[in-house]
Parts: C-alpha cells; sequence; structure tokens
C-alpha cells in the first residue's frame, strides 16, 4: 500500500530540490540572487532534500489519495520551475530597465567608498552631488572601464542593473556614451558592451566619451553589479 | 458496500490515465513553448526572472516557518500555549510582539507559525502582533537594515525607527483585529493531517502540510508581484517623491509591487535616493507588513476580510509614523 498523497508531495520536494541543486552546481543562481542570498540555495538544495527523503521513507503504510486541491497545489508548485525550463536563461534587459527607475534627484546620498571602483551607480550619485563627485575622486577627463548593456533614451546608453538579494530588487543605473565629434554608432537594445574612454561633464550628469573604443561582448555570467 | 468496493478500482484505472494525461499536457506545453521559443519576448523573460527569483528566495523561509510550526504542533505540549492563552491580552501582546525579536524568519515564515500559536491558543490579536513584528523585529533584519544605512550617518535612527514603528503598527493591528479567533483564521479546506503514533512522522507530515498550503500562495503571490514589475513603470510613482506624504504613500505602493524579503529591503530602501527618509521608513515597516505576495499567504492562513482591514490599519499607522520620522531625523 503506497500512500499517494506522500508521493505526490515527496515528488514535489524532490523536484525543488533538484532544482535547487542545480540553481547552486550550475552558478545560475547568480541569476536570480544576490550574493547575500546565496545560502538560500544551498539550505533549500539540502534542507528539500531532506524533506524529499523523509516522505519516501514514509510511503509505504497508509492508504491515502490525494484529492483535486492537493494535485492542483503541487502544480502550481512546479510552476516556477517549469518556467525555468521554458524560458532558460533570463534577462532583464532594455525594457526591464524602462519599467525601473533609478529615480530623480537624490535626497539622500549615501557616503562613496574612497577605495570602491567608480561605475554605473557612482556616476549617477556623483550627478546629483559635487560633494559626493569630490569625495569619490569623479572627476573631468578621469579614466573608465564599464561593462554593461544597450538601453537609449534620447541617446545610446549603457545600463547595468544593482541588485541586493534577488533580482525582483534589481535597480537600473545608466551611463551615457559618446563617440568622437558627439556621435555615436548605434547598437541595438540589450547588446553588451565593453567601453574604455574618460569621464566627462555634461549638462545632464556625467556622459562617458569611448576614446578607448568600444567592443561588443558576450553576456557576462554574473549579470549584475552588486 | 459491495458498490463502493466495485467502484473504488474503476476509479483508480481512470486515474492513473487522467494522471498521465496531464504530464503529457505539460510536457506538450513546454514544449511548445520553447518551440515558438517564448524567452525572446522581452516581457516574458523579465516576468519569469522575477517571478522565479521571488520564489527561490521566499520558499527556504516558507520550508523554516512550517518546520517551526510543526514542531511546535507535535513538541509542544498543548497546554503551554493555552496557559499562556490565559494570561491578560494587555501581557500577551506585547510579550508575543516582543518574541519577534528571538524568531529570525522572515514574513513567510511567520505566517503559518501564528496561525498555529492562534489554534493553539494563543490569544488572536497576540498572534497577529507576533505575525506582523517578527519579520521587522528580528535580528537579522534589524542587522541587515544597521548595514545598509551605515554609510548614510542615519543607521541608529533608522533600526530605532523602524523596531519602534513596526511595533506600534504590530500591537495596533493586533489589539483591532484579533477578537474572535473563529472569525479569523480561514478553515483548512485542505484535511488536516491524521493523528500520529510516531513523533517524526507527524513531524513530516506536518512540515509538509503547511509548506505546501503557503508555497501555492507564495507562488500566486510572486507571479501578481512579476506581472506588476512587468508591467507598470515605476516612474510613474517615483515622479512624486518629493513631498514626504505623497512619498510615503507612493513607498508603500513600491513596496506592495516589489514583494521584496524583509531581511533584504533595506538595502532597496537605501538606494530609493530620491525619496525622503521617513518615506524610506514607510517602505521598510509597510513592505513586511502587506505587499503581493503576502496578501495571499494572508489568504491562505485567514479569511478574506483579514487582508483589507490589515490594509486599512497599516497605512495611516505608517504615514503617520513615517511623517513624524521626517521632521524629526529627516532633514
Amino acid at each position: 500500500m503506497i500512500d499517494r498523497v506522500l508521493a505526490l508531495r515527496g515528488s514535489v520536494l524532490a523536484t525543488w530540490a533538484g532544482f535547487f541543486a542545480w540553481l547552486w552546481f550550475s552558478g545560475e543562481r547568480s541569476r536570480y540572487l544576490g550574493p547575500r542570498t546565496y545560502w538560500v540555495v544551498a539550505f533549500g538544495a539540502i534542507a528539500l532534500t531532506v524533506a524529499a527523503l523523509a516522505h519516501l521513507g514514509a510511503l509505504r503504510g497508509r492508504d491515502r489519495r490525494p484529492d483535486r486541491l492537493q494535485v492542483l497545489g503541487a502544480i502550481v508548485m512546479v510552476v516556477p520551475v517549469l518556467l525555468v525550463i521554458l524560458v532558460p536563461r533570463p534577462n532583464l534587459g532594455a525594457l526591464a530597465a524602462a519599467r525601473r527607475s533609478s529615480g530623480g534627484i537624490a535626497a539622500f546620498l549615501p557616503a562613496p567608498d574612497p577605495n570602491g571602483e567608480v561605475s554605473f551607480r557612482e556616476l549617477h550619485y556623483a550627478a546629483d552631488s559635487p560633494d559626493y563627485a569630490a569625495r569619490a575622486g569623479i572627476s573631468e577627463g578621469m579614466p573608465i572601464d564599464l561593462t554593461g548593456f544597450v538601453t537609449h533614451d534620447g541617446g545610446i546608453q549603457l545600463t547595468r542593473f544593482y541588485v541586493s538579494c534577488c533580482a525582483a530588487d534589481a535597480i537600473p543605473y545608466s551611463v551615457r556614451i559618446t563617440w568622437k565629434g558627439g556621435t555615436t554608432k548605434d547598437y541595438p537594445d540589450d547588446t553588451w558592451l565593453h567601453v574604455t574612454g574618460e569621464v566627462v561633464k555634461e549638462a545632464g550628469g556625467y556622459v562617458v566619451y569611448a576614446s578607448g573604443g568600444i567592443e561588443t561582448i558576450a553576456a557576462p555570467k554574473d549579470p549584475y553589479l552588486y | 458496500m459491495g458498490v463502493v468496493a466495485t467502484l473504488e478500482p474503476a476509479l483508480d484505472r481512470r486515474a492513473a490515465p487522467r494522471g498521465l494525461f496531464l504530464i503529457f499536457v505539460v510536457i506538450a506545453a513546454v514544449a511548445l513553448g520553447r518551440a515558438v521559443d517564448l524567452g525572446r519576448f522581452a516581457a516574458v523573460e523579465s516576468f519569469a526572472l522575477v517571478f522565479t527569483s521571488i520564489v527561490v528566495e521566499a520558499l527556504p523561509f516558507v520550508l523554516m516557518g512550517a518546520l517551526v510550526s510543526a514542531v511546535i504542533e507535535v513538541y509542544v505540549p498543548e497546554t503551554t500555549f493555552a496557559r499562556i492563552g490565559s494570561w491578560p491580552v494587555a501581557v500577551q501582546l506585547p510579550v508575543a510582539a516582543l518574541g519577534g525579536f528571538a524568531f529570525p524568519v522572515c514574513e513567510c515564515g511567520s505566517v503559518p507559525v501564528a496561525r498555529r500559536l492562534i489554534s493553539r491558543g494563543l490569544h488572536p490579536g497576540a498572534g497577529i502582533a507576533f505575525m506582523l513584528a517578527s519579520p521587522i523585529l528580528n535580528p537579522i533584519v534589524l542587522t541587515s537594515t544597521l548595514v545598509a544605512y551605515r554609510g548614510r550617518g542615519v543607521a541608529w535612527e533608522m533600526v530605532a525607527g523602524r523596531a519602534g514603528l513596526g511595533l506600534i503598527l504590530a500591537l495596533t493591528a493586533g489589539w483591532a483585529l484579533g477578537h474572535d479567533a473563529e472569525d479569523l483564521l480561514r478553515e483548512r479546506v485542505e484535511p488536516e493531517t491524521q493523528e500520529h503514533t510516531n513523533k517524526r512522522r507527524a513531524l513530516v507530515d506536518h512540515l509538509a502540510s503547511d509548506f505546501f498550503f503557503m508555497g501555492r500562495f507564495v507562488v500566486a503571490g510572486a507571479a501578481l508581484a512579476a506581472t506588476l514589475q512587468t508591467l507598470i513603470p515605476q516612474s510613474l510613482v517615483s515622479g512624486v517623491a518629493r513631498t514626504p506624504i505623497v512619498g510615503s504613500l507612493a513607498l508603500m505602493g513600491i513596496a506592495f509591487v516589489l514583494s521584496l524579503c524583509s531581511e533584504a529591503d533595506a538595502f532597496v530602501a537605501v538606494s530609493l535616493t530620491p525619496f525622503p527618509l521617513g518615506s524610506q521608513l514607510a517602505f521598510l515597516v509597510f513592505g513586511p507588513v502587506v505587499d503581493a505576495k503576502l496578501a495571499f499567504l494572508y489568504s491562505a492562513a485567514f479569511r478574506r476580510k483579514f487582508v483589507g482591514r490589515l490594509v486599512l490599519i497599516a497605512i495611516p499607522v505608517v504615514l503617520a509614523g513615517s511623517l513624524w520620522f521626517e521632521a524629526v531625523v529627516g532633514r
């Protein structure tokens, strides 16, 4: 006699355990989570495996059959896993960047890390506050090196998402790219570029003058900054 | 008797092909989706990523909550909570709310535990106060708030503001909403687990029962949050950031949509730089109490009207608290 309620639950738990293990070992966790919450994946993989095994061990003895609601619930529970198979390796791109906002003028800025690397977010903050720019060491002509994907807002921009804990909290920061003579070769949205050049202050904020060149690259394994 | 005996195997025979058919449909749908390459649509991609990441982050916490809830059910004697339940409400409420300090699980975990505590005899108001306070007051959340705001020079003010306003909200909601356990808790539509003689087996059964009961609501809530995030431009709300009142209301709206885990949300709040500090506090107190994912979780544990009533209490309390904070600590 097999307890089919436990069998159904056990298979859903095993599916999730497998999914967490895959996220863990394939490195795909960095697509969904920030480093701060990576531990959730390891915990999930281990705890769900234990739970699935406990179900397996208790299968015999009772003759229970799942009702319709339990079957439906089990299906709902595996939908996220099915979606990952359906849409493998999804990315947040130009559309998501347009939906989210890094906001207008800052009311309250964090203190810059004087040894930190200057990247998208620092340039965004520096545009709001000359004081921040000075403390972060951002000035006209500073050499810079940025990797991001293309978005458009009037002109061509390079954008990168900053993630705290998971992709749901991703915030996009963009920097406008200029080229010699003010014109820029255009690239389609979501193209990943590596741009080297220098920081130039313009009326709307800091832009990057791509004097060192623009190189098309593959999307990095870890698409976010933190 | 004879009829039942002959019907049962017949039902069984029909159930098996139906199950196989269902599996076939799912595989066919996935294969079709892959063939059409659904992932090339940016909206689908964005939805899939946000949806999955919320579920991946939340499910382990649901599991922890289910484990705590199952341990209470199986190992804590029936009389313990009944005894606490006989204390005066004026004592139970604050004790339960402060109990959140010792319970390092965020909101997805505290809902099943609160439900279990109430059904075990704790005063319903105390159960609600515990449920709302623990995702704000727990040490991990307060530490992450401190770390996130350290760079701003207002870390301790923010931690104190968050803990204080969270406590006030939890006590107010517990006092106002928790009168009658029967009126509060939703009846379990799923059959409760059977009586067990073997405690370990009982633990597994209760844990799984709670995990599955809550889990599907997390999935539904994540789907709602991901849909809203994919469709609604945030600039609609962040454009009105300037004044503290509108800013606070806007950030409560954003907190609802984002459905972040309370252990993570301070790092997001701190980056919402266009909003005044008081509004960021509103985000940090409202989000762990009401968001899209929680609305579904609450409807799993409580009767339908609970969510609406909670929102009616949370908005004015959080708004008033955030304005006061802005006046005292903000610029």
